[in-house]
C-alpha cells in the first residue's frame, strides 16, 4: 500500500491517459517539483474546489503565519522586502512554504474541502501538520 | 445587480481575510471555524465590524454604503494579502483567476478606480508584468493577459 499502488490507480482514473488505453508503457508525468509549482498547484486545486477571490490569500497568510511562525507584517519588515516578492524570502523560508503548500493540499484533497471556509480550514490544518518538521516552530 | 445582503457578506469576508492576513483580531471567531449559520450572521452581530463600515462609508441602511465598502475591502485585502505581484496582476486582468469574484464581476471599473488610487498598486502591476515576461512557465497566464482587453487599463 505505497506510492506504486496509488500510483496505478490515479493514473487508471486520469482521462488523458485513457487516450492510451492499449498501450503498455505507462506516461509518467516527470516535471521537477519547485515552489512556484507547489504553489500553483494548491491556487489551481482550491480554484477547482469553488474557492472565491479571497481563499487564496487567507491560505497564503495562513501559510505565513503558521510555517514561518511570524505575521506576515513583521516578516517581511524585519527582513527589509517589499511585501509582494516572496523569492527575495531566505532559502530557509522558501522551502518551509514550499513543504507547507504542498501538505496543505495533500489535506485539502483528504478532507474534500469544498468551498470558502472549508479550503481555509483543511489548509491550515495541513499547515500545522507540516510545521512541527522545522526547527524554528518547537 | 447584487442583493444588499450578498453586498454585505462580501465586505465581511474581504474585511476578515484584511484582518487575518494583518495577524488583527477580528473581534469575532474566524467565519471558517464556525458553522455556517454563525457565519451568515457574523456581518450582522460584528460590531466593530459595523462601526468601521458606518464610520469610513456612512448610514449601514443605504446601498450606496454597502456598494463602496465591499469595493474599498475587495481592493485592500487583495493588496495586503502578501500575494506575488504577478497573482494580483492576474486577478485584476483575468476573469475569475484565483477563484469566483462577484465584485470583480460586477464592479469591474469601480474595482479597478479604487485600485489605482492605492499607493502600491502601479508599483505591482510593474513587478508583476517583469515576472510575466521573464518567467517561462507563465506562458498560459501571458496569453490569457495578452487576450483579455483589460490590458489597455494598465499603464504600459
Amino acid at each position: 500500500m505505497g506510492f506504486l499502488d496509488f500510483f496505478r490507480n490515479s493514473n487508471r482514473q486520469d482521462s488523458q491517459l485513457a487516450l492510451f488505453e492499449g498501450e503498455e508503457t505507462s506516461i509518467i508525468d516527470s516535471a521537477e517539483p519547485s515552489r512556484n509549482l507547489a504553489n500553483k498547484r494548491l491556487m489551481d486545486e482550491a480554484k477547482k474546489r469553488g474557492a472565491t477571490a479571497r481563499t487564496y490569500p487567507a491560505i497564503n497568510a495562513s501559510a505565513i503565519q503558521e510555517m514561518l511562525g511570524e505575521s506576515p507584517d513583521q516578516l517581511y519588515d524585519a527582513l527589509g522586502i517589499p511585501q509582494s516578492d516572496r523569492s527575495r524570502l531566505p532559502q530557509a523560508a522558501k522551502e518551509a512554504l514550499m513543504v507547507g503548500d504542498i501538505a496543505a493540499l495533500e489535506q485539502i484533497l483528504d478532507d474534500n474541502a469544498i468551498g470558502h471556509r472549508p479550503l481555509i480550514q483543511s489548509a491550515t490544518k495541513g499547515y500545522r501538520k507540516a510545521k512541527g518538521i522545522f526547527r524554528w516552530n518547537r | 445587480m447584487l442583493s444588499l445582503n450578498t453586498l454585505r457578506q462580501e465586505t465581511y469576508a474581504n474585511w476578515e481575510v484584511l484582518h487575518f492576513c494583518k495577524a488583527a483580531y477580528p473581534h469575532a471567531l474566524l467565519s471558517w471555524n464556525v458553522d455556517d449559520a454563525t457565519a451568515q450572521r457574523l456581518p450582522y452581530t460584528n460590531q466593530p465590524f459595523k462601526t468601521d463600515i458606518r464610520q469610513q462609508f456612512g448610514d449601514l441602511r443605504k446601498r450606496h454604503t454597502w456598494q463602496q465598502a465591499a469595493i474599498y475591502y475587495a481592493a485592500l485585502s487583495m493588496l495586503c494579502g502578501y500575494l506575488e505581484c504577478l497573482q494580483i496582476l492576474c486577478w485584476a486582468t483575468i476573469p475569475n483567476y484565483l477563484g469566483q469574484d462577484l465584485i470583480m464581476e460586477h464592479y469591474q471599473t469601480e474595482l479597478h478606480d479604487c485600485l489605482f488610487q492605492m499607493p502600491k498598486f502601479i508599483e505591482i502591476i510593474k513587478a508583476g508584468l517583469e515576472q510575466l515576461y521573464q518567467r517561462p512557465d507563465l506562458s498560459e497566464e501571458r496569453a490569457q493577459i495578452e487576450a483579455s482587453r483589460n490590458i489597455n487599463l494598465l499603464p504600459v
